[in-house]
């Protein structure tokens, strides 16, 4: 029998295949099409303390390979989340990873000790790197692209919780690694990378931006190259475990990740384009471990061969 | 593996062009024909192996047929290109039949009932469906249809040998009325036989369905609008495809993509001369 679990600050998965924040809902829009029992865990769409709608239309436009999206964290809120959505979730056997995100340190902390419990979730993904909502204090900056507003925000978030606290990256940054280092002391369980790439499409016929907010979040496989990279990045630089995602499509992709040093991964646009993606590819990367005559899937983490 | 049947590789049955870049492809499947109501969608995967296109895309349901379903589509990019090389025999990864289509729950046959269905181009695909329908009911069915010019004009033969009375508009005059199909509505409602009721239903760009809108408001009609923003998923995960409504935001694929024209928050836009 082979063991696909992970554990992530003291919570084990059963599985290192889990859905991406934003690609999934909060799990039941997907129960028709694959068995969430088999997905190692849901991370729901991003909460904010306060409702949103979202960026006003359009807000997806397809790319080579890949997709730009300017949602802007479209949610009724915190409180609205743990009334409604706590009670199916916990009765459910999949593992829930709730992912939140706010602009400032103060709604940070609000946020998280308003979705934190004694038991449930079963971790929190703090959404440091949203790129489609604005950075309190100066304008285009989010939080995950300042060192220190990082590190403090985790420190701050941390102490209030009691649920393990996984931090979601941005790759748009000159160093992931000194950012995820900064968070690794600041008390973060894990480190998920990464967030989509900053983008931007044209009409060109128009001669105008695509999107309203002009800049939006590229996902897909064309982002894997570059994610791959940032979670070799991440791992070098920290001692926790690293969640990867970025454009995984086949099981193959998530073995990648695996061996950049992720312990985890997320699949996030492949359930956009089908949404039986999860059960696909969880069975594709179970044969390449039967292939690779691999017991443990946690121990293929870090063991990219590099030839210097 | 969920509980769904969704998933579907259709057979292709026929794939020929009828007009200028426009299709019609017959697939067949059992469930797609069982299932799907005017005014669904279902959302295609041209190519199962490549990731460029990478997303579906989203089909209206053009004719319902118990073996299976028509689309009647445009080529405009690369993955309605590829669709078109589709060849009998040959499976197509349909994701369907999704979203909410025509509410017809109003429309009980009656001698003063007239239905009134209004295409801009490409927006008289779904509608066939509903034509077909509504005829079943031996309801009384009128079609507008307005293009840019005449080699736009599409499907207005099939809607008259379907037994619809059709009117055509063109900007440019080359067929039917010169103007917008929105002229031919209002003029219509304008001399309209007072006894009887109208319901409208339309499909096509943003700015007619906006200006259907307002004219159905002003006849005091409750309009049923096929709206089309740009989707992804296709399943109500993503929330790429909002619509503004009195509610706030919708999602056309799960919400729609039919709505009452008098839900969606219009912008201003271009008026009827007339």
């Amino acid at each position: 029998m082979r063991d696909l679990s992970v554990t992530i600050g003291k919570v084990k998965f059963a599985s290192p295949i889990w859905l991406a924040s934003g690609t999934c809902g909060s799990g039941e829009e997907l129960e028709e099409y694959i068995d969430l029992g088999k997905v190692g865990a849901i991370v729901t769409k991003t909460v904010t303390f306060e409702e949103r709608e979202g960026n006003p239309p359009p807000r997806v436009i397809e790319t080579a390979s890949g997709m730009l999206n300017s949602i802007g964290l479209e949610n009724k809120g915190a409180r609205w989340f743990r009334q409604n959505k706590y009670p199916v979730l916990k009765k459910r056997k999949t593992k829930t990873v709730v992912s939140f995100a706010a602009t400032k340190e103060s709604e940070f902390v609000e946020c998280a000790r308003e979705l934190d419990g004694k038991d449930f979730p079963h971790a929190l993904e703090m959404n440091l790197s949203c790129p489609n909502v604005a950075h309190g204090r100066r304008k285009g900056l989010l939080v995950a692209q300042d060192k220190s507003a990082a590190a403090k925000t985790v420190k701050a978030v941390k102490k209030a919780i009691r649920r393990p606290l996984i931090v979601k990256l941005s790759p748009n940054v000159t160093d992931i690694g000194e950012i995820a280092k900064a968070c690794e002391d600041a008390g973060a369980d894990a480190v998920a990378a990464v967030n989509t790439f900053q983008g931007l499409a044209v009409d060109a016929e128009k001669m105008e931006a695509y999107f309203a907010r002009v800049v939006g979040g590229l996902s897909g496989p064309a982002i894997k190259p570059l994610a791959l990279k940032a979670v070799r990045d991440v791992y070098q630089a920290v001692k926790i475990p690293v969640i990867g995602i970025g454009g995984i499509m086949t099981g193959s992709d998530a073995a990648e990740f695996l061996l950049c040093g992720a312990s985890a991964v997320e699949i996030g646009t492949a359930t956009l384009r089908d949404p039986f993606a999860h059960d696909k590819i969880f069975d594709e990367f179970k044969e390449y471990l039967r292939k690779h005559k691999i017991t443990k899937a946690r121990s293929l983490t870090g063991k990219l061969k590099e030839r210097v | 593996m969920g509980a769904t049947d969704k998933k579907i590789k259709a057979i292709v049955i026929s794939n020929r062009k009828i007009c200028d870049k426009h299709y019609l492809l017959e697939i067949k499947d059992d469930i797609l024909g069982k299932k799907s109501v005017p005014g669904q969608f279902v959302n295609v995967l041209v190519d199962t192996r490549a990731t460029d296109p990478l997303l579906r895309i989203p089909l209206g349901v053009h004719r319902i047929q118990r073996q299976g379903i028509s689309l009647f589509y445009k080529v405009a990019g690369k993955a309605t290109e590829m669709l078109s090389e589709k060849e009998q025999g040959e499976k197509v990864d349909a994701l369907g039949p999704l979203g909410n289509g025509f509410n017809l729950r109003d429309s009980s046959a009656s001698k003063n009932k007239q239905h009134i269905l209004v295409a801009g181009g490409h927006g008289a695909a779904p509608l066939y469906a509903l034509a077909e329908q509504l005829l079943k009911a031996k309801d009384e069915v009128l079609v507008f249809i307005g293009a840019s010019s005449k080699k736009c004009v599409v499907l207005a033969d099939h809607f008259r040998k379907l037994g619809c009375k059709v009117g055509v508009s063109t900007d440019d005059g080359t067929a039917g009325t010169k103007g917008y199909v929105t002229c031919l509505l209002k003029d219509f409602l304008s001399k309209r036989d007072a006894a009887k009721t109208s319901d409208i239903y339309a499909c096509g760009p943003r700015p007619m369905l906006s200006q259907i809108s307002r004219i159905a408001a002003s006849a005091a009609i409750r309009a049923q609008v096929s709206v089309d923003p740009y989707m992804a998923c296709g399943t109500g995960i993503c929330r790429g495809c909002a619509v503004l409504t009195t509610a706030g935001y919708k999602l056309a694929c799960k919400d729609g993509p039919v709505f009452y024209s008098d839900e969606i928050v219009w912008e201003k836009d271009k008026g009827c001369s007339s």
